[in-house]
């Protein structure tokens, strides 16, 4: 119960919560024999769209530059809430911008903020929660009482307060994320981590003589990283919520930079004229979100072990 | 009863560690409230004068103390900006988030329960598929995205809900539900998903226990077994989680009411931020962190006296 309480508190800090890893967190002896514990093993098609709309608008944020698509700051240079047409595939916003383009542009922000963030948060949070998981002691109870106290505090009023104060650039936003992504991220590290610490290889290789280091990094990390990679990617969904709803807000990155949360908040003014325009940003928000929860929902099961097929 | 004081102490500990880290660290945060009062253009002494008038000029950790020892007797000191009282303004905002909380759980609660039973009753079959399907859909809309959509549909299409205001319960009882339609659907809406979703799952384990084959044998009707036997067991993880999506709901509430314009305490959280009113932000997020570590508290107790199995291990040593 334990680490899916943690991963409840992560989502908490989300807007929407994303339970779908709460629910049935791994071994819970309940599920076993029920027939949707009879998942194949297999990732099947949805999986393969999903991850594939995941690399697509990476490549897209990563290539944005070159694409032959037109300024997304430009003002002035078209006409104002144009439909779709084939000059402006997605149509133009209120100020005449070409909506196509600001949603490839918004992504560069949503997607940075959420991997960078998670990315800081699994090399903190992931460091301390193997060592306390693998330690156990006087370490591991030090570092579980800050970990409770951390997650106690309502993580999305925080981030707001401090990212209001600090201030609304691409590195103070990633920065407070990544620090509140460490508790819960420890949660489940050390958790998985406790799992795998007491099982006979780790035994065998300390018998052998290693040292700790080398137990972690050869024996404990291999078989923590995939749920960690399925885990992070939820993560990383639950950010890029959350940076929306800060740009949404307008504390996150300033305009004229392109945001997607920004974008919502553009077109929830027009909304009776020009629907279209906070529908594209929404839709690309949304879908980004679904897969990279159904990615990582996917992978977790994927990667689970079971111990009735040991 | 070891178990309950042990668990208020630690409760007493997050509490004191909560509001000093909110306090300290709002108050080290750049920005300063003076020349947001005065301006950029303020001479040194009327900034000196200012800080001594707002007791800014004692170190952070001396202010705490002062903040910590007046809001135990029950003042919160009042705003930099508009210099009103910072409790009355939570006194007339807090009622307006609980009511939209409350109506929030009511609609979540609502939708969950019969379909969460209904899908376990008959896991991976028509039922079940479309509604853990909408579930997961309904847990990747983010609350302000979902906000928009129906504010679309129902404020400007149908125009049946007013897409913004607030309407007092003793003004207008009708049109207080009116206007809090949309912004608790839209956070019933997210919480429905996840209680579907735990309630299915405990319900699916909880229906292959040995007393409800007993019950089916003995000829009882499936209606009475499903309510009267295996809904309670089935509650554990549903009232845990409950009561920690509550209490993220204090806080997480803020951009729902932000959207639709609900004088809570959220939108007065979002309010001062917007007009740099330090005090007043301290003071909501102290206060939003204490409600949530509190509901947390509550609900690790009442879970021991709902399970008596928890209850039985919990007692015994």
């Amino acid at each position: 119960m334990r680490d899916s309480q943690a991963e409840s508190q992560l989502t908490g800090a989300a807007v929407v919560a994303t339970a779908p890893v709460v629910a049935a967190p791994p071994g819970v002896n309940g599920a076993a024999g029920v027939p949707s514990a009879y998942v194949a093993r297999r990732l099947g098609p949805a999986f393969w769209v999903s991850a594939g709309w995941v690399g697509l608008i990476i490549l897209l944020a990563l290539t944005a530059g070159f694409l032959p698509l037109q300024d997304p700051t430009a003002i002035g240079d078209n006409a104002p809430r144009l439909g779709p047409t084939a000059g402006h595939l997605l149509g133009t916003d209120e100020l005449g911008r070409d909506l196509l383009a600001r949603v490839i542009f918004g992504s560069r922000t949503s997607l940075t903020v959420g991997f960078f963030a998670i990315a800081f948060g699994i090399l903190v949070g992931g460091g301390l929660g193997m060592i306390g998981g693998y330690f156990g002691g006087r370490l591991d109870t030090l570092l579980n009482g800050f970990g409770t106290i951390l997650l106690a505090f309502p993580a999305l009023i925080f981030l707001l307060t401090v990212v209001a104060f600090l201030g609304q650039n691409l590195f103070d936003v990633t920065f407070t994320l990544g620090i509140l992504s460490i508790a819960p991220i420890a949660r489940v590290i050390r958790a998985n981590t406790i799992i795998y610490a007491n099982r006979e290889f780790v035994l065998a290789a300390r018998a052998l003589g290693a040292r700790s280091h080398r137990v972690l990094l050869r024996e404990i990390v291999p078989n923590v990283v995939p749920t960690a990679f399925a885990f992070s990617l939820v993560a990383v969904a639950v950010v890029i919520v959350a940076e929306g709803a800060l740009s949404f807000l307008g504390l996150s990155v300033q305009p004229p930079t392109p945001t997607w949360g920004g974008m919502i908040a553009e077109g929830g003014q027009v909304l009776a004229q020009a629907p279209l325009v906070a529908l594209w940003p929404s839709l690309a928000m949304f879908i980004t979100v679904l897969a990279l929860n159904f990615v990582g929902d996917r992978l977790q099961t994927y990667f689970e072990v079971r111990e009735g097929g040991l | 009863m070891r178990f309950v004081a042990a668990r208020l102490a630690q409760l007493v500990i997050v509490l004191i560690a909560v509001s000093a880290v909110s306090f300290l660290l709002l108050n080290r945060l750049p920005g300063n409230p003076i020349i947001t009062l005065l301006g950029p253009a303020a001479t040194p002494e009327a900034v000196a004068q200012l800080s001594r008038q707002l007791g800014l000029d004692k170190p952070a950790w001396l202010r705490y103390f002062i903040w910590m020892g007046n809001l135990l007797h029950g003042d919160l000191g009042s705003s930099y900006v508009n210099h009103q009282s910072v409790g009355t303004a939570l006194k007339q905002r807090l009622p307006v988030t609980l009511e939209l909380l409350v109506l929030s759980q009511i609609i979540a609660l609502a939708i969950s329960l019969p379909l969460g039973v209904l899908s376990a009753l008959r896991p991976n079959r028509f039922l079940d598929r479309l509604s853990s399907g909408a579930a997961f859909g309904l847990l990747s809309i983010p609350g302000f995205i979902l906000a928009e959509l129906l504010v679309y549909l129902f404020a400007v299409h149908y125009n049946m809900f007013p897409a913004t205001g607030y309407v007092h319960l003793t003004d207008d009882p009708l049109g207080n539900l009116r206007s809090l339609t949309l912004p608790s659907v839209t956070l019933g809406l997210g919480s429905m998903a996840v209680y579907m979703r735990v309630l299915r799952s405990d319900m699916i384990a909880t229906l292959q226990q040995d007393f409800i084959t007993m019950a089916r044998s003995k000829g009882l009707p499936t209606w009475w077994i499903l309510l009267r036997h295996a809904l309670r067991p089935s509650t554990f993880t549903l009232v845990t989680v409950g009561g920690l999506n509550v209490g993220a709901l204090l806080g997480g509430a803020f951009i729902v009411e932000y959207i639709f314009q609900v004088p809570g305490v959220g939108l007065l959280t979002i309010n001062s931020i917007y007009a740099r009113d330090y005090l007043v932000v301290t003071d909501t997020t102290v206060l939003v962190a204490t409600g949530f570590v509190v509901v947390n508290f509550l609900v690790d107790i009442l879970y021991t006296f709902l399970d008596p199995r928890v209850r039985s291990a919990r007692f015994a040593s």
